[in-house]
Order: C-alpha cells, then structure tokens, then sequence
C-alpha cells in the first residue's frame, strides 16, 4: 500500500475527529460556540449586509424558502411536519432564520416537482438539484455565483469538510471558473462493487475463494451444479436486467471500466465501454449463460428476482454494492433464524495485476442558490451548523446541537433522521472507509472512541452488538459493517489503492446532454445481446463504430477539452 | 320465464356459463394474489412461495396500514376528491350532453361545440403550461386542483349525447306542448330515462378520480394533500437504481415491504368494490327491461 | 343573429360552464405548443425563449431508431384497437344472454376488476405468471405437450402479450359501456323479430347488434386517437431490452432516451406530432360517417 495515502487517511480521520474534542471543551455557551464558525468571515463582509445581523443571529428573523422531500417511511412525530418541527424550530430559535417549505414532496417525486418549479420559474431560495438538472439552471442563468459567498460565509470547518478529499468534487460544481452550486458530498467509496458470496457453499464444495477471476469462474460452475431440492435450476452468477447491461463489477475484474473515462497509453480520455478488455469480458458473460450458469430469464427479470432465487437456494454468487445484504435480509431469516452464510469479497482479477473498482469522483446531487436569494449568508449558517452536526458525533441531551441531530427527543430513538430533516446537508467523502477500519476494532475492544464522531457508524455498531447478542432482525448489518463485512473490504481496496476513478467529472457536456442517454441505451442493448447470445460477440465491433458515429466521437473531443482545462 | 328452448340454444347457455365464469376466475386472480400477499409473511412473499393462498398467516401489515397517519389522511383526500369532484362530472356531463344531442335543426352551432369538446381530447399544451394555468388561476395546493382543471369529461359528454338520441323523440315532443322549457325536460324526461347509462358514466366518473394519481403528486405542495393514488405510487413505483445513492440504496432495501404494499394497494380497492354492485341495479335493472320479452 | 340567440339561449346557458372551464384549463395551456419549435429556457419563459422552427421536429426524425418505434407503435396500438372493440362486444352479448342476474352481476363485476391495478402491479403478476420456467401458463402448456414459451422475451410473442394483456385489464371498462347501450334498445324489437320467428342467433344479428352499431362506431371512432398511443405505462413495465425490437414504442423511447429529463421543446414536439396524427384519423372516420351514412358519430 502506498505510504502518502495511508497518510492522507489518517490524517482525514484525525480532521474528522477535531470537533469532537472540540465539543468537549466546550458544552456551554451555545451561542458562541455556533458563532465560531462564521464571525471571523463575516466580520470582513460588507456592512450594508451585516444590518440585523449580531452574534450569529438574524434579529428581526429573516425567512429563507426551500423545497423538501420526505421519506414515505416517516422519521418524524406525529405532530411534527416537515413545515414545522424541533430542527426548523431550532433554526429560528438559534439563529433567526425562519425555514419556509415552498413545497413537501415524496422523495421519489422530488425531481418530477423540480423539474416543473424550474420550467414554470419558480423556485426558493436554495435547494437541492440531481447533476442532471444542474447545467440547465446555470445555462439559464437562474443560480448564483457563489465563488465569493462561499469564501466569506461558509465557516472553516465547512470548507475542509467540503474539500476533504483535495476538492475533486467542490471542482465538479465550479463552471467557467466560478462556484455555482454546493455539491452534496458524499463517499466516492459507496459505489463500489464486491462479490457477494454463499460463504456456506464454498465451505461445503471445498472451493477457493475468489482470488481470480479463474477462482469465480471455477465457482460459478460448481454452484450451477447444486440441487435446490426441488425450487428449481441452480445458476452460477446473478444477473437482472439492469445489471445484465451495465456488468460493471464483473467486468471491471477484465480492467475494464465501463461508462467511465479512462485515460489511454497517450494521456487522452477515451471511453471505457469501447475498448478491447470489455470484448473479452462479454465473451466470457455469453460463455456463462449459454453454459447455463446465468438465469435465462435475466435480462427480463429485475432485482426482486435475484432475491427469490436467493431465498430458494438457487443463486450464491453476484456483484453488488456494500448494502446488498439488506436486500437480502428477508430471503436469508426465516422465521428468525439465519439460514444462509454469506461473505463479501474484493473483486478477483483476471491476471497479475489487481482488480480495481470503478467509482466516480463526480456527485450526484448539489445545492444551488437561487440568483434572487436575500440571504445567501443565512443560507450558508444552515450548512455550517450541520457540519457542526454531523462532525459532533453521538449527542448528549445536554448538548446545544442535539436538537439539530436527534429532533425532539434529544436523543437517538431512531425515529429523526437527521439529514433528511436539516435543510441543508453534505456528508463524508469517506465515512465507510473508516467504518471498515474501525467499527470492529471497536467491536472488539468495546471501545468506541474512533466511531464517536458518526451516529451513523455508532448505529451499525449497536446493531452489531444487538446481533451478537441473538437479535437475527439486524443480520444484513453483519454483511455491510461486521466482520469480512463490505466495509472492511472497502478499507481493503483502499489501502491497495483500488479505487479507479472516472476521470471525467464535469457537467454533461452540450453533446452529452444531448445524446448521453440514446448512446447508454445502445450500450446497454448491445451488451445484453451479447451475453444472452442474441447477437454474436462481433457485434461488439459494430457498436463502437456506431458508437463513434452517433456522437460518441464528438463527446470524446469535448471530454478531453475539458480535461485540458483542468489541468 | 317458461321459456321453449332448442337443445343446441342450451348446450350454447352452458358452454356461455362456464366461459363466463373462466373469464370472471382470470379476472379476479391478480386481485386474489394480492390479497394473498397482504396475508403472508415477508419471507414466504420475498421466495416467491406465494400465489393464491397466504403462506404464514399474519395480519401485520394491516396493523401496520392502519397505524399509519399518512395512509388514512390520503383516504380521507381520495373521498373527498371523489364526491366533489364527481359531483361537478355529472352536472356539467348532462348539461353538456342534452344540446349537443340535438340535430342541428334544432341547435344550430352544437357540431361546432363539440368539435370544441373533442379537440381538447387530442390537443394539450403539455405538463408544463398546465401547471402554470393550475397556478394563475390560485388552485395550487388545494382540493380544487384536482377537480376544477378535469371538471368536463369529455369522453363521458360524448357517450351520454349519443344515449341522449337514442331516447324516443315524442317523450320530448309532448312535454314541449305541456309547456316544459328544456331544463325541464332535462331534468324531468332525460336524466330519468338515462339512468343505466348515467349509472355507467357515474362510476366511471367515480373510479376517473379514485384511481387518478399523477395530478395529485404534481399540484398538492404538502404530502398531506396528496389523495390516495398519488401516495400509492410513491409507495409502489421503483426507484430507477442509477439515480439512487448507494446510501439511499441501502434505506429502501429495509423498506421493501411487498406484504405491507400489498394490504395498501388491497385497502385502496376496497371502496371502489363497494360502490359497484350498488350502481350495478341501474343497468342489471335495464337489461333485464330489454330481455324479459322472451 | 340575435333572435337565433334568443331562440336558443337556454341551450348555450347549459353548456356555458363547461364551455368557459374548457376554455380556462384545455385551451388556455395549449398556448403553450409553440415550444415544440422553440428552444425552451425556463427563465425567459414560454414566450421569451428563441425560435428553432422545424429543429425539435427534425431532431427526433434524425435519430436511428425512429422508424422502428413508429412501426411498433402503430402495430400494436391497431392490434390493440381491434381486439379491444371485438372482445367486449362479444362479451356484453355473451353476458346478455345470461339469464341467472346473480350470475351475471357476479361476471360482470368480476371482469372490471384489473382495470384497478395499475401495470407496475400487473407488470410484476405477468413476469411471475408468463415467466418460462416457473409461471403457471406455461406449466399448463406443459400439459398439452408445449414448449415452454418466453412470452416476454421473445419477439415472436411480445406483441401478442402486450395486446392480451391490455385487453384483459381493459376490457371490462368497454364491456359496461356496450351493457349500458344493450339496455336501450327497445324490447319491442325483439317482440317483433319473435313474432318474425326468428331465433336468438338472428335476433342478435338483427336487433342487438344494429341497436349497440351507434356506441360502436363512437368507441371505435374515439379510439382512433390512440393511434399513436401504444400504452406507456404497460409497455414499460413489461418490455426489457430482447424486446426493444418489437416492443418498443414512441413513447418509451423518448423516455429512455431522456428527451423527457428537460428537453421540453423536443417533449411537446413529439406530442404535436401525435396530436396532429390522431385528429386527421379522428376526423377522416368523422366525415366519412356522415359523409356516406349521414351519421354524426358526435
């Protein structure tokens, strides 16, 4: 493992830790401590802004408006709202900021509404926006420039928290050299694949683990063999129609990276899907189903499927992302008992060199101000006092900020989610990572020091306990955060360095916008005829030209003129 | 009804029955198999192992239905959606259908207006322009958003104007020369006449609303707005996984609760069962008018 | 002018409240058409935003796979047409002659059932019912000696599946219709043919069909206008990529391809197009009724 990023990463943890210690010293004083972290910019901004505004608070209150989504699973009391709740309260309160909800949507609904409030023009002072919508607000110059706004009012703490993993992603919201959204950091990291595997199998066929991609191949083979007793045929590797057209953990085992910019042998961006290792990875998938290792129905079935197969005993082997587990947790306990072993493994390489997983540095979600907005500098106290928050670890009641984090009760009885209620909210660039480096060393030694600064890591920790101690209910946390878990093979890759980024993260480009989605299609087409066998492996061939014709080659001119600007 | 039938007339009537009720049976199973799911346990539905019959009898999930606020204040919406707004249906459906049915010797001008009418079946301006006429008008958010905008159902005019024409003509004729204006006749020759077909386009008018869902997720601007529908799909409907953060990912895989879905979608189909059978008498009773002279 | 008013005016005073809502939230938004030839930028507003002329129109015909879904779209939304006009109107008959009201009641009720479930439900009961190797239809192929058929994957047979289908959810709505229609005929008819000795078969040929003729005509006329409408909702929820080739239809395209992510102009040129298609079919059946059988079919 390389010795700088091994650096970096402690170096992370001990940043992450800082404001633990600083709550610790200093409990009392609630004011003053919130105004830490922005008196010293604001202090230099114009006076004409700072009218109503002493210590840290907006008196007379100001109103900012935002739009929200809710989760149809409900984290809030029953006398609470999204309108009117302990955290908006507190806002106003603490800071004199009044929170208005211009509207409150289902999550899944959120960017349906988005999309008309923008095209109608009428939108709140900030909200939050996918990277898809992201160009068109800026083209159509309805967001701030926030390059001088963010300098003076985000607070230190926010800054480093934002540009903790040396500011790929804060670059990914800079257009033309200016700042015109807040991306919502979060963890590259999440997004990378593992095998998912039936560990009890193994164990009873006498297999290997994956180590290669001959190890996960010889697997596949012998698990297609299995008896379900009955349920039906056993099947080698799972694949549902989503996954069939995008492999991407089996093929990144190939080198092969796809719907990625990878950079070639002259220093140029070239797209990952056309490229040789990808053929060869295709041929082995169509080798595999034709053998009959993979689902025929696969390509019409999607994930809830894969997860009846799994309940029946007729799959023990699949790519998927560090929660998988969850997915899994009620084919696996039945009636309270665990009846599957399950293990998580790195991705095997198909030679010498070690397999990397594909994540993207870009962020899928921003936060813009509208160009209108009154207050930018109320807005930006929204998100410093989260990253107060969310860095302030596991609250007593007795803290001032335990309202922000726990909603009414002051307490964790898991009913406040407390990033989906804070209006304004970024996350760690590599909280998981550190989960996998210290959740079960804490486990072990019952010492929680190292997690303190997450509730979110404490939770998997106590779920872990509440599993050891026979509640089956919280099995799928054992898959994602115990022992051989997802994050400790993330810990893994990281400390090898196997992570392989995609290399583009800007905006979509004008031709991305407007063929990106016809040229995934084709892609996806052309890679499940492939492994189904419909169509030969040569059509592979014929896909990269037409791929290049229809607009592939004029995104590639535009990706690495964007890649010249960035170095 | 001592009716002379021909053999082959009731090897035909038999052969009918039991095609009908294959019919009926294939109807009903996607219905049953939800139920069935509603009454299972998650772990048998997420094998697959269920089909037409609970496999670990439960009631959990309707506890779990019933205990929720946001299920039952959406209940309420739906009926009060419905009963407005289908009353607006019906009243402006009749008062349409009676002068377009006229010849147009008798109203100059009705092929104009329903020419008017259809366009609108064929033409809109799209999503956006709608929602900002919905806006400009000040019905955004409210119980009218959802009636006002769809007051006029077309289709429903067009099929009651042509039951209109079907009605005998001197019905009309002599009670213009007892002096009845037209709404009087509407009101007291028509509309009574027409019942089996206003009972149709009543229920259509009913399950138009009850089952209308994407209008409530775009004009209510609070969840607790949103009728019943519009809240069932935010339920059902599937996250597209490329737009999910493997963080969120990770929420709904605890959420996936297809038992609890299933009591949902079960509950939301209730009234509608309900309110059949009891329209129902208005047509049965024409039918059999029609076939009783055998 | 005026006396026609006059003569009228209880006539225009019913339709008057339908007329102006019409007015307010059908016409007024169709203002908003002209940005399927614009470039729409939400900050200038419908109006202010650039003119394009023909470009959404073009951009949509330039792509590779435009004839192919119109083919499709159009293939299966007249198989749709015909079999759903044909099969309730084989089943209002059927059911009319009936006699048990109990049973009959119970039929009916029964058949309008799926219309409730919405295609994510049904998409997910087909997969599992239809699937090869494990669905319940072709176990009982099986029986008969069948080949288990990929009813969802398989080009041969995605058409038919999506056109059974839609009739089974769908048709029980038009059933009811047909019923209501079957209701108004006069029993003097019927009384009148019996007299003419004629038996149920030629009654039905004589009296029950002409009677239905006029809502027929009217269903089978407005349904004309989803020509080009091939169903969004069960299509994609029940086609997959083996099937693009035959299954994919306008609208899932243009979905998939993410023209509807916030390509408005290009959105609502689409739109137009199907708008414009479906009126010239509407109003050609329309003419032509009156034309040669003097019938207003509205």
């Amino acid at each position: 493992m390389s010795s700088s990023k091994t650096k970096k990463f402690a170096l992370s943890c001990i940043l992450a830790l800082l404001p633990v210690m600083a709550a610790c010293s200093n409990t009392n004083g609630e004011k003053q401590d919130q105004g830490t972290g922005t008196t010293a910019p604001t202090a230099s901004a114009p006076a004409t802004e700072e009218t109503g505004n002493t210590n840290g608070k907006f008196d007379p209150p100001v109103t900012v408006t935002t739009i929200r989504a809710v989760d149809a699973a409900s984290m809030l009391y029953d006398d609470e709202t999204m309108d009117k709740n302990a955290i908006y309260d507190a806002y106003e309160k603490d800071f004199g900021i009044k929170i208005k909800n211009n509207w409150v949507v289902d999550n899944k609904e959120y960017n349906n509404k988005l999309k008309v409030s923008i095209a109608s023009n009428d939108l709140p002072d900030f909200f939050k926006v996918t990277r898809e919508d992201l160009p068109q607000l800026i083209e159509s110059d309805m967001v701030m420039d926030l390059t001088d706004v963010y300098e003076k009012y985000a607070s230190e703490k926010t800054k480093k928290l934002l540009t903790a993993d040396s500011g790929k992603q804060m670059k990914s919201a800079t257009f033309d050299g200016k700042l015109m959204a807040i991306p919502r950091t979060n963890s590259p990291f999440n997004s990378s694949q593992f095998v998912w595997l039936r560990k009890d199998w193994l164990k009873e066929m006498n297999l290997p683990e994956p180590k290669t991609v001959q190890d996960l191949l010889t697997i596949s083979q012998a698990f297609a063999t299995r008896d379900s007793g009955g349920k039906g045929k056993v099947f080698g590797l799972g694949l549902d129609k989503d996954s069939i057209g995008y492999p991407s953990g089996f093929l990144n085992g190939y080198h092969a990276y796809p719907q990625q910019w990878v950079k070639d042998s002259s220093g140029k961006l070239v797209y990952g899907s056309i490229q040789p290792e990808v053929k060869t990875a295709l041929k082995q998938l169509q080798d595999l189903y034709k053998a009959g290792q993979i689902d025929p129905e696969a390509a019409v079935n999607d994930n809830s499927k894969v997860v009846e197969l799994i309940a029946n005993n007729r799959l023990g082997m699949l790519f998927n992302q560090f929660w998988y587990s969850a997915a899994m947790q009620e084919a696996v306990v039945k009636d309270g008992k665990v009846t599957q072993e399950w293990g998580v493994y790195t991705i095997p390489s198909v030679d010498n060199e070690p397999a990397m997983t594909q994540v993207s540095a870009g962020v899928s979600e921003y936060y813009v101000l509208n160009k209108n907005a009154k207050y930018p500098e109320a807005v930006f106290k929204l998100l410093n006092q989260w990253v107060e928050v969310l860095t302030g670890g596991q609250l007593k009641e007795d803290s001032p900020l335990a309202v922000y984090a726990n909603g009414k009760a002051l307490k964790d009885v898991g009913k406040v989610a407390s990033y989906e209620v804070n209006p304004f909210t970024v996350l760690f660039q590599d909280l998981y990572v550190q989960g996998g480096a210290e959740i079960m060393k804490a486990l072990q030694t019952n010492d929680t020091s190292a997690i303190d600064f997450s509730g979110d890591l404490l939770n998997r920790y106590n779920q872990l306990k509440q599993f050891q101690s026979g509640d089956t209910s919280v099995w799928y946390q054992v898959g994602i955060a115990g022992e051989g878990g997802a994050f400790e093979r993330m810990y893994e890759y990281f400390r090898q360095n196997r992570y392989h980024y995609d290399e583009f993260f800007g905006a979509a480009t004008p031709t991305m916008a407007e063929r990106g989605d016809l040229l995934k299609t084709k892609e996806q087409e052309t890679f499940t005829k492939i492994i189904t066998g419909s169509a030969s492996i040569d059509e592979f061939d014929k896909f990269v030209t037409d791929w290049k014709k229809l607009g592939g080659d004029k995104i590639t001119e535009e990706v690495n003129d964007w890649y010249a600007t960035m170095k | 009804m001592a009716v002379k039938m021909s053999s082959g007339y009731r090897l035909f009537s038999m052969i009918n029955t039991c095609f009908l009720l294959l019919l009926g049976v294939a109807c009903i199973l996607p219905l049953l198999h939800i139920l069935a799911l509603s009454f299972s346990s998650a772990s048998a539905v997420t094998a697959g192992e269920v089909t037409f019959w609970p496999v670990d009898w439960t009631t959990a999930a309707y506890e779990n239905v019933f205990g929720k606020k946001e299920y039952l204040v959406a209940f309420w919406v739906s009926i009060q959606r419905v009963v407005i707004g289908v009353s607006i249906n019906m009243l402006l459906t009749i008062l349409i259908a009676y002068p377009l049915s006229k010849e147009n010797s008798q109203f100059p001008g009705r092929t104009l207006y329903a020419w008017y009418f259809v366009f609108t079946m064929l033409f809109s301006g799209g999503l956006i322009p709608w929602y900002m006429t919905i806006k400009a008008t000040g019905l955004l958010d409210t119980i009218w958003a959802l009636v006002i905008p769809s007051a006029v159902p077309i289709f429903n005019v067009i099929v009651l104007l042509n039951f209109f024409r079907g009605l005998p003509k001197e019905l009309e004729e002599s009670a213009k020369l007892d002096g009845a204006g037209p709404f009087t006749v509407l009101w007291r020759i028509f509309v009574p006449l027409s019942m089996p077909s206003i009972a149709t386009l009543l229920l259509f008018a009913i399950v138009g609303h009850w089952n209308s869902w994407f209008d409530g997720l775009i004009l209510a601007n609070h969840t607790e707005n949103y009728p019943l529908q519009s809240f069932l799909q935010t339920i059902i409907i599937k996250l597209d996984p490329a737009y999910l953060t493997p963080r969120d990912a990770e929420l709904h895989a605890l959420v996936n609760n297809r038992t609890s879905r299933a009591a949902q979608i079960f509950i939301a189909a209730l009234p509608i069962l309900m309110v059949y059978p009891f329209l129902q008498r208005y047509f049965v009773k024409g039918i059999v008018l029609g076939s009783v002279k055998e | 002018m005026v006396s026609a008013i006059r003569k009228y005016w209880p006539f225009h005073l019913m339709i008057l409240p339908g007329f102006l809502l019409v007015l307010v939230y059908s016409y007024g938004p169709m203002a908003g058409l002209v940005i399927a030839f614009k470039k729409f930028m939400p900050s200038k507003g419908i109006w202010g935003s650039p003119w394009l002329g023909m470009d959404n129109f073009n951009f949509v015909m330039s792509l590779p796979d435009t004839s192919q879904v119109i083919r499709n779209t159009i293939i299966i939304a007249l198989m749709k047409m015909v079999v759903g006009l044909i099969v309730p109107i084989t089943i209002a008959i059927l059911l009319n002659e009936v006699r048990k009201a109990a049973f009959k009641r119970t039929v009916q009720t029964l058949i309008y059932l799926p219309h409730f479930l919405s295609w994510i439900i049904l998409g997910g009961i087909l997969i599992d019912i239809l699937s090869p190797s494990q669905g319940i239809v072709n176990k009982l192929l099986g029986l008969f000696g069948f080949d288990p058929i990929f009813f969802l994957g398989d080009n041969r047979w995605f058409r038919f599946t999506l056109v059974f289908s839609d009739v089974w959810k769908e048709f029980g709505f038009s059933t009811i219709v047909y019923l209501a229609a079957l209701t108004s005929i006069n029993p003097v008819l019927y009384e009148a043919a019996e007299i003419d000795g004629a038996n149920r078969w030629r009654q039905t040929w004589h009296v029950t069909l002409p009677g239905m003729l006029p809502i027929i005509v009217l269903l089978g006329t407005l349904s004309l206008g989803n020509v080009l409408n091939a169903g969004f909702d069960q299509v994609f929820n029940l086609y997959s990529v083996p099937v693009y080739e035959t299954g994919d239809i306008i609208d899932t395209y243009v979905y998939r391809i993410g023209i509807e992510k916030a390509q408005y102009g290009i959105a609502t040129a689409v739109g137009l197009f199907k708008s414009v298609v479906s009126f010239i079919f509407i109003s050609l059946s329309y003419f032509l009724a009156y034309r040669f059988a003097n019938y207003r079919i509205f």
